[in-house]
């Protein structure tokens, strides 16, 4: 399985021509048709497919032949810069913008023309030459020269559309093209039958319909190509963090060069008020750093020697010397930014229904319009009204608005996440954590610092605690156990002079042992010193209390002889409390999960308000305790941070992992708290929770838009005495289905945590 | 690229002028003058040719209302075209004879409703050629009644219609006598012997009274 694995590929296409979802669900169709696919998504949101496929079994370009076959045209995504790609977009939409004006400024005189006459008692001047009743084929010719230019400023509908009819993937740009081709064609149908004498045809000429509906498709079209555009500005505003120049310190000297000419252990100079081009390690100054459009903090954050900072947060007075760490894709931004697009390219389950009912929609559409027309025509209909319905249909229908219900929220609502901190690893995260009815927090590092210092000493021989405290240290230097850094720290910080230790030996799940100055220094757990046979009874009274307040202690013996007991203790961070407090008056149950002991964790939990506690787990067994919570019913979400978090994060429905933490955490994870603060997850499951409700919204309306807009086209409303829905109300209605949806979408720009 | 996008509307307006100027686009009235042959040619008694005598042509169904049609506008002073009908249903109507009003003369026993259109081009030598000098006089002489499906001459209170297709339509031949003016006279249009009185749309969305006179043939 693990071979097969390795040699699979992946590749993310950008697909031009696609124009509603019935195009990327032609694509996926084709593409999951071919031998090797193992999957294939196509996001019309973002007009990009990501195909993962056995390169044993179908190459690349059979993937590209096969998408060019069903009529749309694949490039390699990131084949260019994005800048480039920002440019072409751009340029995109200008044309989109000169097309549509082009395509209103000569319908509005159509239909001012044709619908002139329709309305006599309303004034509407129009010249004596160009009447209808007097001057026909003038009338239908002005119309036919006017409505040209739409149509070739529409010709795309034309070329796409027929492309996909003729390759068997009719789609959105096939209805409008049959519909308003239709309109035109029976409009120069019935100019030929003026020319030959038959007047009556200058009342029906359908010129407008055409050019309106046209004009009023591309106005959608265009309206939704702009919004799409907002949809994802927080990458925008990601990708406007990044500078393009830094300056570079050599030898002394200052030099101006484009990032992405540093290069690792390069030294980097930020001025006040400058952005830090790459990741990497304070070497030099004091500052402040506002890290907010990564991590949503708004407070300014401090860095001296030592700190971390990430490129693209904002120096704020110091001038700071910066020792490069990262650069180029392996940098923070460029991982948020990889991390949000790969999320707004994937698609939620709740849009496999969408997708379904794309894929058969336009083929649908095309059957119903000619079985209505038919039907009309058997029950004695003449034939414009035949062709009024056959068109309404045709250009009523609307696939776009369903195919950007799920993609345009997701697009919205990840974007939103990533300018909150809440980075969310794509549309099945988002609708997996609306369901979440329990969140487990890991405690160490989650709900507290997870950097414990030395709260007490109690020392059990006749000498100085701090000779004690520097040998202890001493001993404890070469530890990576985190009492052991505290007890380091605290020495550091009493200005205690430290000795190298001999004999140095790390027992693990009890503690070390090592030689200082002669003296053999034991440090660590209850066990240890059972083990070794330390006499604990002068402790043991100090030992109970400080345990019942929730410490974590720390034995030690000098020469066999039990001589201090420390006691640390891990800071709860300050917003633990009033994030968990937000969880439970969403209705979630709060569960924390800890291998400490019991009195520890409980006092923990009653500090920040947890009822149930999960004490004394090995690492091993939380992703156990996660299943355990599943089997009972739980929709359950993890939240951790270290190494050993990373089973319990992939068991848990979603795993949440806080971006302060270890990689393997944030890769095992759906969510990342960039922050590092509790209270991103409730702002992650209301985030999802507003994201779902707003796609429910989109495909409510999109839906019903359909069910109730095709049978009217149809006739529906005629049939019982009302009117007949004209082209060019049913075009307009079509257009606002599809604006309406991704501006619903864009709500969630707003989205504020209550 | 912004010089097309002012070339494209100013060769679409040239294009439009050019249209409304060219004949050939006239369909009206290239087909016109055609439908009234056609029903002429059916019917060869419905014109009578008096031209010898009075210099006109007259045009009629019943013997009794008449268009009038001068072969040659420069020397038929008083009316080029004349809607001609019997003077005593107006008169028993209340139509006031002291007191017409331009396009409206009477003799002994008829009423006439007239049209003069300038000198025309010359002698005709049949009806057709004759009435439509009307429209060369002035286009808009010649309207297309779509509802009808009739063609009219316009006369200065009063229109004469025919049949676009004399086969498929009803009323070949219709008589129109704007009914306003004849209110003015004292006219109680609705009881004029021999005329209907009717509300008619116009293209223009308004509405006329109208006595007509049709004939099917």
């Amino acid at each position: 399985m693990n071979e097969i694995a390795t040699k699979l590929k992946r590749v993310e296409l950008d697909i031009d021509g696609m124009s509603c979802s019935a195009c990327s669900a032609a694509v996926e169709r084709v593409t999951k048709k071919l031998p090797g696919m193992v999957s294939a998504g196509v996001n019309l949101a973002t007009n990009r497919g990501v195909f993962e496929y056995d390169p044993r079994l179908v190459k690349l370009t059979e993937i590209k032949a096969a998408i060019e076959k069903a009529g749309y045209v694949p490039r390699e995504a990131h084949s260019e810069t994005r800048d480039e790609e920002q440019e072409k977009r751009e340029k995109a939409l200008r044309m989109m913008r000169i097309r549509l004006v082009i395509a209103a400024v000569f319908s509005l005189p159509v239909l001012y023309i044709a619908m002139a006459h329709m309305f006599p008692k309303l004034g509407v001047p129009l010249p004596g030459f160009m009447s209808s009743h007097d001057f026909p084929l003038v009338f239908a010719l002005v119309q036919l020269f006017l409505t040209v230019p739409v149509m070739l400023a529409g010709s795309k509908f034309f070329t796409v559309g027929l492309r996909t009819l003729v390759k068997g993937s009719p789609n959105m740009d096939t209805l409008v093209a049959i519909g308003t081709g239709s309109a035109f064609l029976y409009g120069i149908f019935a100019t030929v039958k003026i020319y030959l004498g038959d007047f009556a045809f200058a009342q029906s000429l359908y010129f407008e319909s055409a050019a309106v509906v046209i004009t009023l498709v591309m106005l959608g079209k265009y309206l939704e190509a702009v919004s799409k555009g907002k949809t994802s500005e927080a990458i925008k505003k990601l990708l406007n963090l990044r500078p393009k120049t830094a300056v570079l310190l050599k030898n002394g000297i200052e030099l101006e060069i484009p990032v992405d000419e540093v290069a690792v252990g390069d030294l980097v100079l930020v001025r006040p008020g400058g952005i830090i081009p790459v990741d990497g390690v304070v070497s030099e100054g004091l500052t402040t750093v506002d890290e907010s459009m990564l991590t949503g903090e708004s407070l300014p954050v401090e860095k001296q020697p030592g700190n971390k900072v990430t490129g693209g947060s904002i120096n704020h007075e110091g001038l700071v010397k910066i020792t490069v760490a990262y650069v180029g894709e392996d940098t923070a931004l460029s991982k948020i930014i990889k991390l949000v697009e790969d999320a707004q390219g994937k698609k939620a389950p709740i849009a496999k229904l969408a997708d379904v009912i794309s894929g058969y929609f336009v083929p649908v559409v095309l059957v119903i319009a000619f079985l209505a027309a038919g039907v009309w025509a058997i029950s004695g209909q003449d034939f414009n009204f035949v062709l009024t319905i056959f068109v309404s249909v045709l250009v009523i229908a609307c696939p776009c608005a369903l195919g950007l219900a799920t993609p345009t929220a997701i697009m919205t609502g990840t974007g939103k996440g990533a300018e909150l901190g809440v980075l969310i690893k794509g549309g099945e995260a988002l609708e997996s954590t609306q369901k979440i009815t329990t969140v487990v927090l890991d405690k160490t590092g989650t709900i507290t610092e997870g950097k414990p210092e030395i709260t007490d000493m109690f020392i059990f021989i006749e000498r100085d605690s701090k000779d004690i405290l520097a040998m202890t240290a001493s001993a404890e230097r070469g530890s990576e156990h985190p009492i052991a850094k505290a007890i380091v720290n605290e020495a550091i910080k009493q200005n205690l002079t430290l000795s190298e230790p001999t004999d140095f030996q790390a027992i693990p799940g009890r503690g070390i042992q090592a030689t200082v100055q002669g003296a053999k220094i034991l440090a660590g757990n209850r066990k240890l010193m059972e083990e070794k046979g330390i006499a604990l009874d002068v402790a043991l009274t100090d030992e109970k209390e400080l345990a019942s307040r929730g410490k974590t202690l720390m034995f030690i013996a000098i020469n066999g002889q039990m001589t201090a007991l420390l006691a640390a203790a891990d800071k709860v961070k300050p917003s633990s409390k009033e994030a968990i407090a937000q969880l439970k008056k969403m209705g979630i149950k709060v569960v924390m999960i800890t291998g400490d002991h019991k009195e520890t964790a409980l006092a923990i939990g009653r500090e920040v308000g947890i009822d149930e506690v999960l004490a004394n787990v090995l690492p091993e067994h939380k992703a156990q305790e996660i299943q355990r919570l599943q089997d009972q019913g739980e929709k359950v979400a993890m939240v951790g941070d270290g190494i050993n978090d990373a089973p319990a994060l992939v068991q848990a429905h979603i795993g949440m992992a806080i971006g302060t933490g270890t990689d393997v955490a944030v890769e095992s994870a759906d969510i990342v708290l960039m922050r590092g603060e509790l209270t991103e997850v409730s702002s992650a499951i209301a985030l999802s929770r507003a994201t779902m409700r707003n796609i429910k919204q989109n495909l409510f309306w999109a839906f019903i838009y359909n069910i109730i807009g095709i049978p009217i086209a149809a006739g529906g409303l005629f049939l019982f005495g009302g009117p007949l829905l004209s082209p060019i109300l049913a075009g307009g209605a079509m257009a606002m289905s599809s604006v309406s949806v991704v501006s619903n979408a864009l709500r969630l720009k707003r989205f504020r945590l209550k | 690229m912004k010089k097309k996008y002012f070339a494209v509307p100013t060769l679409l307006v040239a294009l439009t002028v050019f249209l409304a100027s060219c004949g050939s686009t006239d369909v009206v009235l290239n087909y016109s003058p055609g439908s009234l042959n056609d029903i002429l040619d059916a019917n060869p008694k419905l014109v009578v040719d008096n031209t010898e005598e009075t210099h006109y042509y007259d045009l009629t169904v019943d013997g009794q209302t008449t268009l009038r049609i001068s072969h040659d506008y420069s020397i038929t002073g008083q009316e080029d075209l004349a809607i001609v009908t019997p003077l005593s249903p107006f008169v028993a109507a209340g139509l006031d004879v002291s007191n017409l009003s331009e396009g409206y003369r009477v003799d002994e026993n008829m009423f006439y409703a007239t049209g003069s259109y300038g000198d025309g081009t010359g002698l005709k030598d049949n009806a057709t050629d004759s009435l439509f000098e009307s429209v060369a006089f002035d286009r808009s002489n010649l309207t297309y009644h779509e509802e009808l499906d009739h063609y009219g001459i316009v006369l200065q209170n009063g229109k004469f219609e025919y049949a676009k297709d004399a086969d498929t339509n009803d009323k070949d031949i219709v008589f129109v006598l704007a009914a306003d003016p004849l209110v003015a006279l004292g006219v109680d249009v609705n009881n004029v012997e021999g005329w209907i009185f009717k509300t008619m749309d116009n293209p223009d969305g308004t509405n006329i009274d109208v006595l007509l006179k049709p004939y099917d043939l």
